[in-house]
């Protein structure tokens, strides 16, 4: 409880110091917003739906981007693992080209597949594929052998042992290299967003540069953040939380 | 489930029977071996097995052992740390193979043949899956097999009834003490109805106490049950205290020196005068062979009982 008056403390405080600053009117308002003003753009993007319209697209980009690398990551993640060849050639590709930011991608993409959503979904997948697999094979090689000799002892082979040892073993480490690879994803998506202006939270955000609005793209950033932290604290989070449980590894 | 102990082998609780007290040598145990073991759950036969050391040198972890167990035996393997009694666990297991040699069981099941999900290990850590609860740790082997659900939910029950822990059904494994996961795993092993369960020194782990209150069990079950049990232990104590048969292995190469046929009662005292014997003689092969290679596997056989 204490915590949270003290953050409740903290952030009023941080309101009153931002407001206090903004009716000095040293700067214009272009360049330092006002609490006031964001909150009336905040509200405008709402009613315009701007806001809607924007969170939707990128969130349909990354949701179709974040679930292709889910897939194939962690699916490649578990074969290099298992495989001493592929960990050995495959696994050093993929380790040396995390080293790449992934917006890096973003000139190739867009000769291999034209200026469209295709394009920013392919920089989307470059940035979490690779966190993904890499961690994904760090945990199915620290699968205690132990679990995979009892799984073996009892009659588990192949397919079965893939989904009933392999990957429940290895799941708190691919849950934090999918928790890892969504804010990847996530960042390799503003990024591209910014690059190349087509519907969405980073053309709103480019917008707001154009029109010299600093409340409404101060709103953005907001709902950036608050889009972040939903995924960030309440998905992963809970989940990362609820497998350590029963797990053992958290009380 | 009955008793299915065969005949003397299988000594009532409490009456003390005669012990074996010479011990037998290799020479002798194969010279009258056709006649000994008429019938046998599982034949090992000139099995031997060496690892590459840092990709030069060989070393023959075991070499050479024949060892045939009769169905409902309770065998135990003595030998110092490290010679080489997991390999050979491991191989009649089906985990490893062998550089020669066979392991044959009798078709007892119809499927005898197929090591896996037949030859049953218990390890010395807990192998149960942290991700499932207790119940789904011991159904796990029947859902492998199909089980038809409500077939299995009763065999589960009944296995965790017989090892004590019906109430735990729903804990995960990180709830349990040392000894309760020693349970389940039991539990998990033997709802499968191996042929044999061959147990990786179990019980090292665990405290004097518990270590205690597993020897109980385990003999009840055993006798409840009357399955072949291969034990593995480094402890001679455990040994002259649980087995109807003790096989003494050396170790580097590891072989097997001698056996000592148990047939006195349950419970035993370790004090009493004919298992002192043995348990000298048992510590003087180990002694025997080349002093250097007995790596610490007697210092705490001493202390323990």
């Amino acid at each position: 409880m204490k915590r949270w008056m003290n953050r409740i403390i903290f952030y009023a405080g941080l309101l009153v110091v931002w407001f206090l600053i903004g009716e000095l009117k040293i700067w214009p308002d272009y360049f330092v917003p006002t609490p006031v003003g964001v909150w009336q753009s905040f509200m405008d993007g709402l009613s315009d739906r701007s806001f809607f319209i924007g969170t939707l697209a990128s969130l349909k980009r990354i949701g179709i981007g974040y679930g292709i690398s889910a897939g194939i990551g962690v699916i490649l993640g578990i074969i290099t693992g298992r495989n001493q060849f592929l960990d050995e050639t495959l696994g050093s590709l993929l380790t040396g080209l995390q080293s790449l930011p992934s917006v890096c991608w973003l000139p190739l993409s867009i000769l291999w597949f034209g200026l469209n959503d295709a394009a920013i979904i392919f920089v989307v997948v470059m940035g979490a594929l690779l966190a993904i697999a890499t961690v994904t094979i760090s945990g199915v090689k620290t699968i205690t052998p132990i679990y995979i000799k009892a799984g073996k002892n009892m009659g588990a082979n192949g397919f079965k042992l893939l989904t009933t040892i392999l990957i429940p073993a290895a799941l708190p480490s691919i849950i934090s290299g999918l928790k890892q690879g969504w804010s990847f994803a996530w960042r390799a998506l503003m990024a591209g967003e910014l690059l190349y202006v087509s519907i969405g939270l980073g053309q709103l955000l480019m917008l707001g540069r154009e029109l010299n609005d600093m409340n409404r793209l101060i709103a953005v950033m907001l709902v950036l953040i608050f889009i972040g932290l939903v995924f960030d604290r309440l998905v992963f989070a809970n989940l990362e939380i609820a497998v350590r449980r029963r797990w053992g590894y958290e009380h | 489930m009955t008793v299915a102990g065969n005949g003397s082998e299988l000594a009532i609780e409490g009456i003390v029977g005669k012990a074996d007290f010479t011990g037998r040598t290799m020479e002798q145990i194969n010279e009258n071996k056709e006649e000994s073991f008429g019938r046998w759950a599982i034949k090992i036969q000139n099995i031997s097995k060496s690892f590459e050391v840092r990709g030069k040198e060989r070393i023959e972890a075991i070499k050479d052992i024949n060892l045939w167990i009769e169905p409902g035996e309770f065998v135990c393997l003595v030998g110092p740390s490290g010679c080489g009694k997991s390999t050979l666990l491991n191989i009649i297991a089906g985990l490893e193979q062998p550089d020669s040699g066979t392991v044959e069981s009798c078709p007892v099941n119809g499927d005898g043949c197929a090591p896996q999900g037949n030859r049953l290990l218990i390890f010395q850590e807990s192998a149960l899956f942290p991700w499932l609860t207790v119940f789904d740790n011991v159904a796990y082997g029947l859902k492998l097999r199909h089980t038809p659900k409500e077939k299995c939910e009763q065999l589960v029950h009944s296995y965790l009834e017989l090892v004590g822990l019906s109430h735990f059904k729903k804990a995960y494994i990180h709830q349990l003490s040392g000894g309760m996961k020693q349970r389940v795993a039991l539990a998990r092993a033997l709802v499968l109805d191996p042929e044999i369960l061959l147990m990786d020194e179990p019980f090292a782990a665990l405290d004097i106490k518990t270590r205690k209150d597993m020897y109980q069990l385990l003999l009840k079950i055993w006798k409840e049950t009357g399955k072949t049990i291969l034990f593995i232990t480094h402890n001679v104590d455990e040994a002259l205290i649980l087995s109807s048969r003790v096989v003494v292995m050396s170790s580097r190469p590891g072989l097997i020196k001698r056996e000592y046929r148990m047939e006195m009662g349950y419970p035993r005292m370790v004090e009493s005068a004919p298992m002192q014997k043995i348990r000298c003689e048992i510590l003087q092969a180990f002694i025997d062979h080349p002093a250097s290679e007995v790596q610490g596997g007697l210092s705490d056989e001493t202390v323990d009982e």
